[in-house]
């Protein structure tokens, strides 16, 4: 299902919509590093080039962190398409990114 | 405080035990019970239902941070929305506005989507200590407020966030911080998280319980590690004054016992009192059943208090002092005229309205307001509407020691009870053993003819008859009518002499003949 979802997903959106992320993490956590590599894993692996990722510490940009609400870290914001969707964690799971983002 | 127990401990090794460091929470009462305030740079749980008073509590401990200690606070709330709640607080007479514009108190909202937050697999709380971290800088504070974790973290797992909130406590001590974070009570552990056993330094726990329609908040310090704290659960108030817990702590009632005598304003029970009346500073107590004359007896004591120039507060949870004002005129008393010359103020609230405690306050209040010499309540009983149990009669015995601390204020209570009912309820002996001096008014139906009598129960300190008076509340011609000129006379009839120059008081005439008297006839 998760390959028929990704085959679909990619043929329809691929050239007019991009997936737009922005990753909130702490590099005072050891763990940072890692959630970036999962997050890149997943992007290549379920949308292929299709997206864009921007990766944020929230120690280097505080006003980002009040202004996008920011209490949990790792934090993954799905920017686009709408509507903005969140999910925190170390997001190894992909299938969770998959079902919190409607990503089929 | 490791810290400062090791240079305290190159001063002074004696001391150390003793030395931990405190904050003022500058709420009154709670100072008290906690001996000096919550830990400093530490973190304190405040734990409570909702609408247990979790938000103006804490609100109170940053906004008297700032009024009264000069140390500016930050309040992170997650339940209301910032606007809301400067609004909320304003009606209690916190003006955030203005401390936010001074730059004394920052107050920001955190928002949580509808949904809660998703997670998988592990994180921490990053997010929040950069904030938390900013918030701080922008006011320098030394206070701080979460309210409250469990909206924050409602639906994360409870095991992560256990260790992230522990490593939250720590970090803020680090940053010097005095924290109060607040959470909703859980059923099975005192937060729904369970967070309080391992973490909190000290946890407080708020409650609002209804008894007969009437609610009534209490506090109750649960722990305090490293520091005595009084485990009992207090009353507490929020009012447009703020938060005031009662009782503040037991005074030790060590007031001066003065000499000094105050008439009662009879002249007749004057002399049943060794020719003296009532010590001033003590207290008093006027029991009988409805219709005995409690009121007019009061009334009296206020009216003599008033005419001596001194001042009076008069409590009614019963008559409104206009109606007081009008019957008490058919009998003599001009309360009106007291009133007018500012020795007499009125103190009328409905007994329904509020709690016995939060009557109290209010009360108090009013005593530091007036300085009254005279308070007297009418009827007391009327207030402990919550029936009068060891609740009530400890609010009561605590108000009691508070009136003679302030400068031997003489007090007199009514109470519409009789000695018959000490033997259905005996939790009425308390009321009657902690007054100083007890005078019992009865009625009895005598030939078809209603007899009033009082007799002194007790009296401390004074030698006082122990005869049974006959009295009557008659108006100037001496015709007997309840609310009207009292007197007391020989074989029940007053002399019109006397009457006449003891004009506008009681008259009350010694030597007076016992209940089972022979001029019952003859009384008109």
């Amino acid at each position: 299902m998760e390959i028929q979802g990704k085959e679909a997903t990619n043929s329809d959106i691929d050239i007019t919509e991009k997936y737009v992320f922005r990753l909130f993490i702490s590099k005072k956590s050891p763990d940072s590093l890692y959630v970036v590599k999962n997050i890149q894993k997943f992007c290549n692996q379920y949308l292929h080039e299709n997206y864009e990722l921007e990766v944020v510490d929230i120690y280097e940009k505080p006003d980002l962190v009040i202004e996008e609400q920011i209490i949990l870290t790792p934090l993954l914001i799905k920017k686009y398409p709408l509507p903005e969707e969140r999910i925190s964690g170390d997001l190894k799971n992909s299938q969770a990114i998959l079902s919190q983002f409607h990503i089929d | 405080m490791d810290e400062i127990l090791e240079n305290k401990e190159l001063d002074d090794c004696k001391t150390i035990k003793t030395v931990l460091p405190k904050t003022l929470t500058g709420i009154n009462g709670l100072d008290d019970i906690t001996l000096g305030g919550i830990p400093k740079n530490r973190t304190t749980l405040l734990v409570g239902a909702i609408g247990a008073g979790k938000t103006v509590l804490s609100m109170a401990f940053i906004v008297n941070g700032i009024l009264k200690y000069n140390e500016p606070g930050v309040f992170m709330t997650f339940e209301e929305k910032a606007d809301e709640l400067q609004i909320n607080l304003l009606t209690l007479g916190y003006d955030l506005a203005t401390l936010i514009s001074d730059k004394k108190l920052y107050l920001e909202n955190l928002y949580i989507g509808n949904e809660g937050i998703q997670v998988t697999g592990k994180y921490n709380i990053e997010g929040l200590f950069v904030r938390i971290e900013q918030a701080i800088e922008k006011v320098k504070a030394k206070r701080i407020v979460l309210d409250s974790l469990d909206t924050l973290f409602s639906g994360l797992d409870s095991n992560i966030l256990r260790g992230e909130i522990k490593r939250l406590f720590t970090w803020l001590k680090e940053k010097e911080i005095t924290a109060i974070i607040t959470g909703e009570i859980g059923e099975t552990h005192l937060t729904r998280m369970g967070i309080e056993e391992a973490i909190a330094d000290c946890v407080i726990e708020l409650n609002n319980r209804v008894c007969n329609q009437i609610s009534t908040r209490r506090m109750r310090v649960v722990k305090y590690r490293g520091s005595d704290h009084s485990t009992n659960e207090y009353p507490f108030v929020i009012n447009s004054k703020g938060i005031i817990i009662y009782p503040i702590i037991d005074e030790e009632p060590q007031q001066e016992a003065s000499r000094e005598r105050i008439s009662t304003g009879i002249f007749q029970l004057d002399q049943m009192l060794e020719n003296k009346g009532y010590y001033v500073g003590s207290s008093i107590l006027i029991a009988g059943a409805a219709g005995t004359g409690k009121t007019s007896l009061a009334a009296s004591f206020a009216a003599s208090v008033c005419k001596n120039n001194k001042r009076c507060l008069y409590c009614s949870f019963e008559e409104s002092p206009n109606q007081l004002i009008r019957d008490m005129g058919t009998i003599g008393f001009p309360l009106e005229s007291y009133v007018n010359s500012e020795n007499l103020k009125f103190y009328f609230a409905r007994p329904t309205l509020q709690n016995f405690e939060l009557h109290i306050m209010s009360i108090k209040s009013k005593i530091k307001e007036f300085k009254p010499d005279v308070i007297i309540m009418d009827p007391i009983t009327n207030i402990m509407v919550e029936s009068i149990n060891s609740d009530t009669t400890a609010t009561l015995n605590h108000f009691i020691d508070f009136v003679k601390m302030e400068k031997n204020i003489t007090i007199l209570f009514t109470s519409a009870m009789t000695t018959e009912v000490l033997l259905i309820n005996p939790s009425y002996e308390a009321i009657f053993s902690m007054v100083d001096t007890c005078i019992m008014l009865q009625e009895r139906r005598i030939e078809m003819i209603h007899v009033r009598s009082l007799f002194i129960m007790k009296s401390r300190g004074i030698n006082n008859s122990k005869e049974e008076k006959e009295f009557l509340i008659s108006a100037k011609e001496n015709i007997v009518l309840p609310n009207s000129r009292m007197v007391i006379a020989e074989n029940g009839i007053a002399q019109k002499s006397q009457m006449n120059s003891t004009e506008n008081s009681v008259i009350l005439q010694p030597n007076l003949i016992s209940i089972i008297g022979n001029g019952h006839s003859e009384r008109k």
